[in-house]
């Protein structure tokens, strides 16, 4: 099962880069981003079942919250100033 | 079978998402992956992240979109051949090393046993919150100064757009009627960190959901501006003071000696859960 | 008796940040913690040459790979004295200039200016790999917003553009990271030099961390975002950004190359890769430039040319590892003169705006008779650029020359020196204008006196610290 998590991790990656430069919207580049990053994150959680010891690896979990956090805010700011940029060119 | 199918499902949702045309459509498709992957971070026992993807991944960050794909007309163009030729010579390139990196994974211990065995010593019973707290406790204040520095920074921006909310009398009293529990509920969350699934990432988002639909239903907290900042700033300024505190008295910057540990987690927990709400409800408003 | 620690050049910063948000004495403010990080930033400095091993310190006590170490050594020293001196001069002209422009903005930027000199110092001083993920990303973030600062269209696309630039490299690096991890286990930069010796699989790690470390700098494919976010918001502002904020990746890059990854043939032709890239930014980048009619977006294709070097020299970091304190140094002494002189200029030129209220190079003449300071700031600062006898900028490009005659890399060091020819191309436009003595119009408006010297004494440092670089270097050169 872990080899199908991480190539399905690698997948999102691909395709959602894919779009990230062909996307020539905004809000699809935003998008494609945030997917992009769940891949990776999904790299990261596989690769924390992926070990001996009974319950999976904790650093890869708090690794990826920290991750999660890091990438709402830069969407935040993201949305704030697409909106920003509509408002200047109505 | 139920990793496989939540799997391809979460695949297509992506593919649909970026796939569309309508930039409405993609929003909705990009809500249901994320909650498609909190189901998958389930699934590989990482209850944690799934309670925080669910909330922060899914639901804000939908919000937050939903609300941008109202604010903007702007059109989906399509792309070159040649842009799309590259695009794909790209991605299928970093496809091809990825899958070699594969094959050179294996099974190991990695960090995981040295965790258990101090876990002890760390003040909480929690794995992953003796990670973010204590043993990359770090990390964590960074990660605190990115998402305040981030809505600060949309804040500086000055932009005046009235936040859209939804004029229901229903939701209105819902909304009123939920706040109180939400908020008894994430600071149960936030207080379960210490032993078990939890924390105060968790509790924050869960609370700034509360708050939004709040929001959403066309109405302020009673709360004073200035309080609100304060709110806003007490998870870093919290945080950074403990950790100055403790180099000032020579413990050295943010180590917690172990009788003291539990309760300045705790502390730095409370301060943490507060600000994210109401760092999150601001992201959401788009002004104080 | 207190004790220094390495988290005071962290916490201070962060609370100078909150402080100076909520207080209604923000200058004040402003200008006390600046001096005391600053303080600190020279007790750093002073402590590398002091002592000759490294200082390590685990923070909450747990040492790797559990837990995160900070790393004070020579290099990340020299640099912590670059970001504090840069940040000082940038700090006493920011409170001139919010003074008399930009009112609105200058309620925020203190915020923003501690929040980036935090994550600077976190950045120069962290040896986990994730932990500078987050660094990254504190920095990378702050850059966004100061760019976005003046709030009209030109500057919010500009930060838009390298917004989303910046986090596909930040995902790029995490999974860089990721993959790292998942084949090692580690994720301190001292455990994994050692687990990575007689390894091949970090090579597949090696590429998506690349990638994000070159969009980062603004290695040539990925150039394009930096001219226009560089040259659109406030002068203060450009100049962090041009001078401080491009240089971290760079600097993990050498860190890498020098101290975790072991010696691989595929490196090797990275490298040359990395070299091609660099000698194709130095050109494109100052073709551009020489071509550029306003101040601003010459100074930023300025800057992509200036960064070019510190990957051209990529081979050099690969088989230099006999010589590694020379190495540190030639890139330490390119990335500090760069730092000071490139924020001199871009002062200078929020001095030349201010006075004439356009940025294109013709609205600046005579500005030698009128504006003494203003100009002795960017005779130096552009001395220091091409690198003149005597300035920092020679001894770094001396510096390299030496090695790369050593190491046999004889094209590298004559592309270098070509270079430098270009980089006198742009730079004397600027010298031209000021001598100007028949101008149509006399811009003499006088500019505030803080904003006019500290832009001058930054300039003057960058320029005259090439006569004391032994002192300077003195403390990569004992490790």
């Amino acid at each position: 099962m872990i080899w199908f998590y991480y190539i399905l991790a690698i997948l999102l990656v691909i395709i959602s880069l894919y779009h990230f430069i062909v996307a020539r919207n905004y809000v699809k580049r935003l998008i494609a981003l945030n997917i992009l990053g769940s891949g990776v994150f999904l790299f990261f959680i596989t690769t924390a079942k992926n070990t001996n010891t009974e319950s999976p690896d904790p650093v890869p979990h708090a690794l990826v919250l920290t991750g999660i956090v890091v990438a709402v805010s830069a969407t935040a700011i993201a949305v704030s100033l697409i909106l920003h940029l509509n408002k200047e060119e109505e | 079978m139920l990793d496989l199918a939540l799997g391809l499902m979460l695949f297509v949702s992506a593919l649909l998402s970026l796939h569309s045309k309508d930039t409405m459509k993609s929003g909705v498709f990009f809500i249901i992956f994320g909650f498609l992957s909190g189901l998958i971070w389930v699934r590989l026992e990482a209850p944690d992240v799934a309670l925080v993807e669910i909330i922060l991944g899914s639901a804000i960050t939908g919000l937050l979109i939903f609300k941008l794909v109202k604010g903007s007309k702007q059109k989906d163009l399509k792309a070159f051949t040649f842009t799309r030729l590259w695009a794909g010579f790209i991605s299928f390139l970093i496809l091809i090393f990825m899958l070699f990196h594969l094959t050179t994974i294996e099974r190991q211990d990695r960090i995981a046993s040295l965790v258990f065995e101090n876990l002890h010593k760390s003040g909480v019973d929690s794995a992953v919150n003796a990670v973010l707290l204590n043993f990359r406790g770090y990390d964590t204040l960074l990660e605190v100064g990115v998402i305040t520095l981030a809505i600060f920074g949309l804040l500086s921006l000055g932009l005046k757009r009235e936040a859209y909310y939804w004029d229901n009398p229903l939701l209105k009293g819902f909304s009123r009627l939920l706040l109180p529990f939400i908020v008894f509920f994430s600071l149960y969350i936030t207080y379960l960190g210490t032993f078990s699934v939890g924390g105060a990432f968790q509790g924050g988002a869960l609370l700034a959901g509360g708050l939004v639909i709040f929001a959403l239903a066309g109405q302020a907290l009673p709360l004073k501006a200035s309080i609100i900042y304060i709110f806003m700033m007490a998870g870093l300024g919290v945080f950074s003071l403990i950790g100055l505190l403790y180099a000032l008295l020579g413990y050295g910057f943010l180590t917690y000696p172990l009788e003291l540990s539990t309760i300045s987690i705790m502390i730095i927990e409370l301060s943490i859960w507060i600000s994210t709400a109401f760092l999150l409800y601001t992201a959401y408003r788009g002004k104080l | 008796m207190i004790s220094f620690d390495l988290g005071y050049l962290i916490v201070l910063p962060l609370l100078a940040s909150i402080f100076s948000l909520i207080s209604p004495i923000r200058v004040y403010i402003a200008l006390a913690f600046s001096l005391l990080s600053f303080l600190l930033s020279v007790y750093s400095f002073l402590y590398t040459l002091r002592d000759n091993t490294p200082l390590y310190q685990w923070i909450g006590g747990w040492t790797p790979p559990l837990g995160i170490g900070l790393r004070l050594d020579g290099l990340s020293g020299f640099f912590l004295l670059m970001i504090g001196i840069v940040s000082l001069f940038v700090a006493l002209y920011s409170i001139s200039f919010f003074n008399v422009e930009y009112k609105r903005q200058g309620r925020f930027f203190w915020f923003f200016f501690f929040f980036l000199w935090a994550g600077l110092n976190a950045f120069f001083l962290s040896e986990d790999l994730f932990n500078l993920y987050v660094a990254l990303e504190v920095l990378s973030l702050t850059a966004v917003i100061l760019v976005a600062l003046p709030g009209y269209k030109k500057a919010i696309k500009a930060s838009l553009n390298y917004l989303f630039l910046s986090i596909l490299a930040s995902m790029f690096y995490l999974l860089g990271i990721a993959m790292l991890y998942a084949n090692y286990g580690v994720l301190s930069m001292s455990l994994l030099s050692q687990k990575l010796s007689d390894t091949q699989e970090f090579i597949y790690a090696l590429f998506p961390i690349t990638i994000a470390l070159a969009i980062k700098s603004a290695l040539l494919p990925f150039h394009f975002w930096l001219p226009p976010a560089h040259s659109s918001t406030v002068a203060p502002a450009s100049a962090l950004l041009s001078s401080l904020v491009i240089k971290p990746p760079a600097y993990l890059m050498l860190r890498l190359w020098m101290e975790v990854l072991p010696k691989d043939k595929s490196l090797e032709y990275l490298s040359i890769v990395l070299s091609i890239m660099g000698a194709l930014a130095i050109f494109i980048g100052s073709y551009y430039a020489i071509r550029q009619k306003t101040i601003k977006r010459l100074l930023a294709y300025s800057t992509v040319a200036q960064m070019g070097y510190l990957f051209l020299m990529a081979p050099i970091y690969y088989h230099g590892g006999m010589l590694k304190e020379a190495v540190f140094q030639a890139f330490a002494l390119q990335v500090f003169s760069h730092a000071l002189a490139k924020a001199s200029m871009f002062l200078s030129s929020g001095n030349a705006i201010y006075v004439a209220k356009r940025d294109e190079l013709s609205y600046m003449p005579g500005f030698a008779h009128s504006h003494p300071f203003t100009f002795f700031a960017l005779f130096f600062s552009g001395a220091t650029l091409i690198g003149l006898p005597l300035s920092a900028g020679f001894v770094a490009k001396f510096l390299f020359l030496e090695l790369s005659i050593k190491l046999g890399f004889f094209l590298h060091g004559g592309i270098m020196l070509l270079g430098s020819l270009l980089a006198s191309l742009y730079v004397y436009p600027i010298w031209k204008e000021c001598f100007s003595s028949h101008p149509t119009k006399f811009y003499d408006k006088p500019i505030p006196q803080l904003m006019e010297i500290s832009a001058f004494l930054l300039g003057f440092l960058a320029f005259s610290s090439g006569m004391i670089t032994g002192f300077l270097l003195e403390g990569i050169a004992r490790r």
